[in-house]
């Protein structure tokens, strides 16, 4: 991701086609992926897109110049999607994920040796389309934060920038996110021989 | 320091294994050595992320080729709004 040198800020102010059109070419599919990603149909995902871009434009005065691009657009996008569903998401203090992964272990934190055995399902290649419904499972903050740390594979800090949550409660949702997905795919069989 | 399979698996998921104190993190390498439970539920974990890139690759024919090209129209047209 690159940063915004002065010349490309004050072209964009402007409105330059040339600095718009290098804008919108080096990070519209990735905004638009994650969008999909957060749940978006393909045609809200196109709306979205071009919000986050006008938003984008309105916000150059405020773009610190430390800050890249991608983080400062996966932002605006992170409040466009949270406005277009109507609703803050409130992650619950506990989630029943949680027990369900506590109960996986014996008292003294191994593995239970009768629990599914991981290695029946890490064949990646054989989860096909399974993830597809199993991400779309996901409660949507869950689901944002396993889209910007796992796909886009961005740093615990850059998703807490984002979002504006605590890098510990990224950890917490993207932990939530994984073992969820890891249930979702063993009750659909995934790489059971 | 001992590490049992909670304490390893939970900081996996939570993908907090370079952020963790030095001793925590050689404490859980050593774990990983010998635990092949915990190191098949890392495999597991890191076949979980690639499924799902493959599953956003397949939005590489979406959305259509003139995109960009509407994405920089809408910014060149839309008129800047009062602050």
């Amino acid at each position: 991701m690159a940063d915004l040198d002065e010349s490309l800020l004050a072209l964009l102010r402007a409105r330059d086609p040339d600095a718009l059109r290098t804008i919108a070419d080096e990070h519209g599919r990735r905004i638009y992926r994650a969008a999909r990603g957060m749940g978006h149909s393909a045609a809200d995902a196109e709306d979205l897109v071009q919000d986050v871009f006008l938003a984008f434009l309105l916000s150059l005065d405020r773009f610190e110049g430390r800050a890249q691009v991608g983080t400062w657009l996966f932002g605006i996008l992170h409040r466009k999607s949270l406005e277009r569903r109507r609703a803050v998401v409130r992650e619950e203090l506990s989630d029943p994920i949680d027990q369900l992964f506590e109960s996986q272990f014996d008292t003294r934190g191994h593995w239970h040796l009768a629990a599914d055995a991981p290695e029946h399902l890490i064949h990646a290649e054989q989860a096909g389309g399974a993830i597809a419904g199993c991400l779309e499972a996901l409660p949507d903050q869950q689901r944002e934060v396993f889209h910007l740390r796992q796909v886009e594979d961005l740093p615990a800090e850059a998703v807490s920038k984002i979002t504006g949550l605590s890098v510990t409660h990224i950890g917490v949702l993207l932990h939530r996110a994984r073992v969820r997905l890891r249930v979702c795919l063993g009750e659909k069989g995934w790489g059971r021989r | 320091m001992m590490m049992n399979c909670k304490d390893v698996s939970t900081l996996i998921a939570r993908g907090e294994l370079t952020q963790a104190p030095l001793m925590r993190r050689l404490a859980m390498r050593m774990h990983l050595v010998f635990c092949r439970h915990c190191r098949a539920f890392q495999r597991q974990l890191d076949a979980i992320a690639r499924a799902a890139r493959a599953a956003t690759a397949r939005l590489a024919n979406e959305p259509g080729a003139e995109f960009e090209a509407t994405l920089t129209r809408r910014m060149r047209e839309d008129p800047p709004q009062a602050k």
